[in-house]
């Protein structure tokens, strides 16, 4: 597993003082989901969605998010070839490997449906004409968490379709003391691990990774606990639990192993579950829930 | 509330015995015990012990141990199942579980709790008065620990309402004996009136007087088509009127409108029968919440203020559902 | 318009029920269709397989089950032999899993199926022994009717007709077994197994009384000295005789002339042929036991017949008998016929050659002198008669193999060659006297009765395929003492000697066997349910778990075991190394995948072992430095 520890240790002199998170956000790319990262401006969110992006060698493209953006700004349109006196198809931002979508609360909610539509399907429909995403296609959003005036967050249905929720966080005192003193990494120094096609492969490994009926009781057992009847919060969703089961899936391929243990469960639990049980919480919910349920089986 | 008797379906084909006799309990829990449990055999059961008796005949007739000691056994084995049919209920609790409001004619389900120290198997819960379909459902195994159960059934009027009879039934192991109990669980569940498309009422946002739709402001955005303005190279091409550039009419950029201010408070429409205003409500509180829009809604007996999201709309279909009969705002011309 | 209704979308599928059929109809093989039970067996298969065709809902499946369970009623009514009852065990067996599984669900997979029936049966089965044993039973209603006789079949013949065969076919089918109470042979002198009885004689051919003339029903008027089978009190040895006859033409059956028994479907005639009154062509079973008494059938005055000659036949023999009848003494007229046969060089062989249709005994007697068992019992019974002595000739079977096979009981065997025909004489103090005059001729090596008593015991090299049809016997014929042999009278000797005089406690004692059956059934089927079921991976894990206790480490809520050892090992750091170990391999051995599986769990669970050892033995020494620092 030589390869993860120099592709983590990469990104993580790109980004100090983030192992957990950085971990955390490959995981969501290797387990094929959409990341979504609520910080204050200026702690690391754009540099960690394109150390990812760079990763793999994946095309990155960046669209910050304002009122006036229209659907079509994003998908691109039919524009008309003076030459030719015919329409031509000519593609937006979302057609790009890794999209950072910044502050995506900002734009109006028929742009945001747009893009969580491209999202869930794969692809975008121009003037009647589909059009398939690129392969693999990975939506970074960041929303700001203060500054809310102005803007519509994300409806708690949306929320579902991102795989994990990060929150940097501010770093720690000796990793700023770092950052200071210019020890971080520049991004275009960084190396990348392989090719938009291994990571396919991996895709593909980190789906057969094996998980036992007991490991599938316990991940039940918690989403069990979380539609009990006088639980705060809204019961996680089929495909909640789905998603905590490919996260966990990545989170084991990442250490090493090739069969997931509660402990991966744990792992990506809280990244995965909080924004679906409570859209303003802050992981009390989901630790709340891991302590209903018996971890050791 | 219907009564339990009432419907086609109870003392129907699929009840049998069950669906008579017992008394039925109430409340929000049901602990299945001695007391509350009742256990007849079955046609099959009956037949069964014509069987065994038809066996016996044989043995003494031709004298063989063989049909004896198998009419014997299938004597046992009632006895055995008497039992064994009587602790796959036995021990069972049920619980009503908080439930998610739906929509009247639509496709229901009631959750229950059950907790069970093991696993049960072949248990029928089958709703009285439900459609034949609805009360076939196959028998359920329920597994041990607390496991959740989601009886479908439909009800045709709002309110909260509750399932009506529920008949808790088994025939296992053997379907010599069919053992069980009849319980009206108490929780109710919200039935919000069913979605139909058509005129609703807006109130102002002081809420008392009616109001139109249309009032309101507007600030630039990309909701809704409003003018054309001359092209800036700066501008996304996404902007360009491309019809009127084919028209001949130069490079001009759409402008978009959203709507600024208040969001709308929807209430009941004049002139509407009030069910049916209240139904046309629910049909434009579910289009907005898809849409993803913001609104609020004044009734009677309650009003949100408007909001958007999961538990707003659930709010509102909540308070339609639980409006009370007849006393809907009337509202002038 | 009559319209199916449709079928019921969560039922299992048919396979089980199929399978419950096919042993049905395995087992239906030897079933006689032309016996009513047979035809009323065959007819509820057809029925249970047509219904199994058709059925669409439960009820209708639930009772192909049922009809199967009585299919295979009927059929153990009929056919209680060892291996009909193996098939008919399978096919309850079956029949129940099948039910079962018509409650059970979709997913349950057969083997769990077939072990639950199992349990069942194995749940209802001490309460059903209670009662089999002890209810008792009761007397047929009506007599059954007697089976079919249209079958071919080998063996004895009705008519004793030595002169119409030139040579003694060697047949080597069984014809019957038995086994004894003591597991010891009869000494070889009394291995004269009676069947048929022939009183009529025409000048060549004895005949027996016609199957038809028998009583098969008792009449209103008949006691027990017609039919001279009382239910005798037990003889002090225990010398049971279990007899397992092979498929014949006659309802006569073979037994020693001595025993006795109360089964009511025993009947014996006062010419001495022990009658069942079951259909002849099944293999039939009985139980006999042995009287201290001699029965009446040998005490019983002879009727004219057994006097008469016919006139103008074999004018010498009738001579040369008149000539002994001179002799006061019927005894001293026995004696000179014996004397006279052994002066006469009279040669016993298989291959005598057909005798004359005139007169053929005159032939045999004073030219020919060579002939089989048949000759010698027919001509000295026609001798007797002459000399007015009264006397009829019995065939049966003579001698017997004694098998001791390798598992099961030690039998009996008699085949058809051991067929053999003697004389009976009536002498009137001592009643009727068997005399076998075969005894007195010359006989080569190996042939005659003598060798064929001296044959029965020695051990012969016969294949493979006796050997392991005798050992296949040997477990029938301890089923069959086993099984069959528990009737009415076992039955009433079990109730005298559980209780006594006290025979009002009977259905107390029932009850309460059956409380304790049922209580006995239920209280490990309720421990089992509410017990759940843990493997080792389970059990290991609850030890470490109490290990960890002891040092008063708690997992706290939602904690996993990972977590649980790190903890463990930052506050005993001696402890850390096995503990990581532990629960790497518990992860390893809980969670991992089948592929390589084998090996990979087998190391987990070696590594487990050995990282566990460590754990205690780091876990003493943590624990005296903590008590040794401690205050």
């Amino acid at each position: 597993m030589a390869a993860w520890n120099d592709l983590l240790a990469g990104i993580g002199r790109v980004l100090l003082g983030k192992e957990h998170p950085v971990r955390l956000a490959l995981a969501c790319l290797l387990a094929g989901g959409h990341l979504l990262m609520e910080d204050l401006p200026g702690t690391g969110k754009t540099t960690l969605a394109e150390a990812l992006a760079r990763s793999y060698g994946l095309a990155f493209k960046r669209v910050s998010f304002t009122s006036d953006l229209l659907p079509a700004d994003l998908t691109g349109i039919n524009v008309l070839d003076p030459a030719s006196g015919h329409f031509r198809f000519q593609s937006g931002p979302l057609f790009s490997q890794v999209l950072l979508a910044d502050e995506i609360n900002r734009a109006s909610p028929r742009t945001q449906s747009a893009l969580l539509e491209a999202m869930a399907t794969g692809r975008v429909s121009v003037d009647g004409i589909s059009h398939e995403l690129p392969v693999p296609f990975m939506v970074i959003a960041t929303q700001n968490s203060l500054d809310q005036v102005g803007t519509s967050p994300l409806p708690e249905s949306q929320l579902d379709r991102f795989l994990m929720r990060l929150c940097l966080g501010f770093p720690e005192r000796d990793a700023e003391r770092a950052l200071l003193s210019g020890q971080a990494l520049d991004l275009g120094a960084m190396v990348a691990a392989g090719q938009p096609e291994d990571l396919l492969s991996l895709r593909r490994r980190c789906r057969q990774q094996h998980c036992s009926p007991a490991l599938i009781d316990y991940l039940l057992d918690l989403v069990a606990a979380s539609r009990a009847p006088d639980r705060p919060g809204a019961p996680l969703s089929p495909r909640a639990s789905q998603g905590l089961l490919a996260a966990a899936r990545a989170w084991s391929l990442l250490e090493g192993r090739d069969f997931v243990t509660p402990a991966d469960v744990q792992a990506v639990f809280s990244a995965v579950a909080e924004h679906r049980l409570d859209p303003a919480g802050g992981g009390q919910l989901s630790r709340a829930l891991l302590e209903t349920v018996d971890a050791i089986r | 509330m219907r009564s339990a008797e009432g419907g086609d379906g109870s003392g129907g084909t699929g009840f049998g015995w069950p669906g008579r006799f017992g008394r039925v309990q109430q409340g929000e829990r049901l602990q299945l015990r001695l007391r509350n449990l009742y256990i007849l055999p079955t046609s099959f059961g009956l037949l069964w012990l014509g069987g065994a008796l038809l066996l016996q005949l044989v043995g003494i007739q031709t004298q063989r141990n063989g049909p004896l000691l198998l009419s014997f056994l299938m004597l046992t084995l009632q006895l055995l199942a008497l039992h064994l049919t009587h602790c796959n209920l036995q021990g069972l609790e049920l619980e009503c579980a908080r439930s998610e409001p739906g929509f009247a004619g639509e496709p229901l389900t009631y959750p229950l709790l059950a907790r069970s120290r093991h696993a049960r198997n072949a248990i029928r819960l089958r709703l009285a008065g439900q459609p034949a379909a609805v009360r076939s459902a196959p028998p359920r195994r329920i597994p041990a620990g607390t496991s959740s159960i989601e009886l479908p059934w439909r009800c045709d009027q709002r309110g909260l309402r509750a399932p009506g009879l529920l008949l808790i039934s088994t025939t296992a192991p053997l379907g010599l004996f069919v053992c069980w109990s009849r319980w009206a669980p108490a929780a109710r569940q919200a039935v919000i009136p069913a979605r139909r498309p058509g005129p609703v009422g807006r109130a102002a946002p002081t809420g008392t007087a009616a109001g139109t739709a249309e009032a309101g402001a507007w600030s630039e955005g990309s909701e809704h088509w409003h003018d054309l303005r001359p092209h800036r190279p700066q501008e996304s091409q996404a902007r360009v009127a491309w019809k009127a550039l084919a028209q001949g009419r130069g490079r001009l950029s759409k402008v978009f409108l959203d709507p600024v201010g208040e969001p709308p408070l929807l209430m009941p429409a004049a002139g509407v029968e009030p069910e049916r205003a209240l139904q046309h409500l629910a049909a434009e509180v579910w289009l907005r919440s898809r849409r993803g829009e913001a609104y609020g809604l004044v009734l009677t007996h309650q009003r949100v203020p408007p909001g958007e999201g999961r538990q707003h709309r659930n709010r509102c279909l909540l308070a339609l559902a639980t409006a009370p009969p007849r006393t809907l705002p009337s509202i002038p011309g | 318009m009559f319209r199916r209704p449709p079928a019921e979308s969560s039922l299992p599928p048919r396979q089980l029920q199929w399978m419950a059929m096919a042993a049905l109809a395995a087992g239906s093989v030897g079933l006689d269709p032309t016996w009513l039970l047979g035809v009323l067996t065959l007819a509820l298969l057809l029925l249970a397989a047509l219904k199994l065709v058709e059925a669409r809902d439960r009820g209708g499946r639930r009772l192909v089950s049922l009809l199967q369970l009585l299919v295979c009623g009927l059929q153990a009514a009929q056919l209680p032999d060892l291996l009909p009852s193996l098939v008919q065990l399978l096919a309850a067996v079956l029949s129940l899993a099948g039910l079962l599984q018509l409650e059970s669900g979709l997913a349950t997979p057969w083997r769990r199926l077939l072990r639950q029936s199992l349990q069942v049966l194995a749940a209802a089965l001490p309460m059903a022994l209670v009662l089999f044993l002890l209810v008792p039973r009761l007397e047929p209603l009506t007599a059954m009717p007697a089976g079919p006789t249209g079958r071919a079949v080998t063996g004895l013949s009705a008519d004793l007709d030595p002169g119409s065969i030139a040579t003694l076919v060697d047949d080597d089918r069984a014809a019957a077994r038995v086994a004894f109470g003591d597991d010891r042979p009869p000494p070889a002198e009394q291995r004269y197994w009676r069947v048929l009885v022939h009183e009529r004689f025409d000048g060549r051919r004895w005949q027996r009384d016609d199957e038809d003339e028998e009583l098969l029903r008792r009449e209103p008027g008949a006691t027990e000295a017609d039919t001279g089978l009382g239910s005798t009190p037990e003889a002090a040895e225990n010398r049971d005789q279990v007899w397992l006859a092979e498929p014949s033409r006659f309802t006569a059956v073979p037994w020693d002339g001595r025993g006795g028994s109360a089964d009511p479907s025993l009947r014996l005639k006062p010419d001495g042929e022990l009658r069942l009154l079951r259909p002849p062509i099944e293999r039939r079973s009985y139980r006999l036991r042995p009287t201290a008494a001699p029965l009446p059938w040998q005490r019983r005055p002879p009727s004219p017949e057994v006097l008469t000659l016919p006139a103008g036949t074999n004018p010498r023999l009738l001579t040369l008998g008149r000539r002994w009848g001179q002799l006061p003494d019927p005894a001293a007229r026995v004696a000179a016929a014996q004397a006279w046969f052994q002066a006469g060089g009279f040669r016993y062989d298989r291959r005598p050659g057909a005798l004359p249709e005139r007169n053929g005994l005159d032939v045999f007697l004073f030219e020919s002198r060579v002939g089989f068992c048949g000759h010698y019992a027919s001509a000295f019974s026609a001798l007797m008669r002459a000399a007015g002595v009264p006397s009829r000739t019995v065939s049966g079977y003579l001698g017997g193999n004694w098998v001791v096979p390798v598992g099961g009981a030690s039998y009996l065997e008699l085949r058809q060659s051991d067929a053999h025909a003697w004389s009976e004489v009536w002498l009137p103090d001592r009643g009727w006297l068997r005399v076998d005059p075969s005894g007195w001729a010359t006989a080569a090596a190996g042939e005659g009765p003598a060798a064929a008593a001296e044959r029965a015991d020695t051990p012969q090299a016969q294949g493979g395929w006796r050997w392991l049809q005798r050992q296949w016997w040997g477990l029938d014929m301890a089923w069959s003492r086993w099984w069959l042999g528990f009737d009415s009278s076992r039955q009433e000797a079990l109730l005298a000697w559980l209780l006594g005089g006290r025979r009002w406690a009977l259905g107390l004692v029932i009850l309460i066997g059956v409380v304790l059956g049922l209580v006995a059934a239920l209280v490990p089927w309720q421990l089992r349910r509410s017990r759940p079921r843990r493997d080792r991976t389970a059990r290991d894990l609850a030890n470490l778990l109490a290990l960890l206790r002891s040092l008063r480490l708690e997992p706290e809520p939602g904690e996993t075991l990972e977590a649980l050892c790190r903890r463990a090992g930052q506050a005993y750091p001696s402890l850390a190394a096995p503990l990581s170990e532990l629960a790497s391999s518990h992860a390893q051995r809980r969670y991992a995948g089948p592929h390589g599986r084998h090996r990979a769990a087998q190391q987990a669970t070696t590594r487990w072992r050995r990282s566990l050892r460590q754990l205690k033995q780091a876990r003493s020494s943590a624990i005296r430095q903590a008590s040794g620092s401690g205050p």
